[in-house]
């Protein structure tokens, strides 16, 4: 009985260490990083709607690339390699590229207009970054349903909806980026 | 005294239930979970999950090393030199067998 009561604050203790390995988030890099990509493209849509799909289809690989860099390298900084995690990722975000890529193809087929298609690229993004916070990192969850609200907003308002819409997500992922940095842990040595 | 006594007693039910005697510490016990759930973890990040200090977890790791339970790689982040730790298929094999009888023990006694 008293050996069960000490392996059962053994296990307590290593649940506990396991708990704190996990409650580790992406770096405030990839969040100011994504926040100035939506700030500039989201503003497009108002002022330039010509560069928009220019815009993406340059920042939205480049971007991917970049975040993963900057993912790895911040594993090294915190000590801490997980493969399977980064992989969930990868698949997670790659699997949004092939769903845009695929509703792209509704406009060189003419099933849908050009503007119609941000909506569902906003739709897309929206529950990526929603699925994102339920599997992979919890404040994303509030990203996603902020997109949710920007899209219903964008459908029924109009003047500048796309630039204020991206300009909040901005700000949020800033928010998050200031929270995630004082929360980070020391560097590897 | 009391509490040498403790630890003997212990040791040696774990000896007869056929736990082993290496994951009998909390502290080694975490090590090989945590690198059992993530790939690599570096000495520092071990210490802050583990709570522990430097000299204590140097000398876990260097008994978990020693049995074979751990790989050991050296790396240069940000110029200052990083020890990585990752699990043996040994150690791996050693831990889920801890766990499962661990497990079947908790269950038996309550």
């Amino acid at each position: 009985m008293q050996e069960s009561k000490q392996w059962e604050g053994d296990i307590g203790f290593v649940r506990e260490a396991l708990r704190r390995s996990e409650a580790v988030c992406s770096p405030a890099s990839i969040y100011l990083l994504w926040a100035v990509a939506i700030a500039v493209g989201f503003a497009l849509v108002d002022f330039a709607s010509r560069y928009v799909s220019v815009y993406w289809m340059i920042v939205g690989p480049v971007g991917m690339v970049i975040s993963a860099l900057l993912g790895r390298q911040h594993s090294k900084q915190i000590g801490q390699r997980n493969k399977e995690i980064g992989i969930r990722h990868l698949l997670h975000w790659s699997g949004m590229m092939g769903a845009i890529l695929l509703a792209v193809l509704l406009v060189v087929n003419g099933s849908v207009s050009p503007k119609v298609l941000g909506q569902l690229i906003l739709v897309i993004v929206a529950f990526s970054y929603f699925l994102a916070g339920v599997h992979l990192e919890r404040p994303l969850l509030w990203i996603g349903l902020l997109m949710v609200a920007g899209y219903v907003a964008i459908l029924f308002i109009h003047g500048y909806t796309w630039t204020i819409i991206g300009v909040i997500v901005a700000l949020s992922m800033i928010a998050l980026a200031v929270k995630g940095g004082r929360a980070s842990v020391p560097s590897a040595d | 005294m009391s509490h040498q006594r403790t630890n003997s007693g212990r040791e040696d039910w774990n000896r007869f239930n056929g736990l082993d005697k290496l994951l009998e510490h909390r502290v080694r016990l975490g090590i090989c979970v945590l690198l059992a759930r993530h790939d690599e973890l570096a000495f520092s990040r071990l210490k802050e999950l583990l709570q522990e200090t430097d000299g204590s977890l140097g000398a876990h790791l260097r008994k978990l090393e020693g049995a074979g339970y751990l790989a050991v790689s050296k790396e240069f982040v940000d110029r200052k030199p990083v020890s990585w730790y990752s699990l043996t298929t040994r150690g791996q094999r050693a831990l889920n067998s801890h766990l499962d009888i661990l497990s079947n023990l908790i269950k038996q006694s309550r």
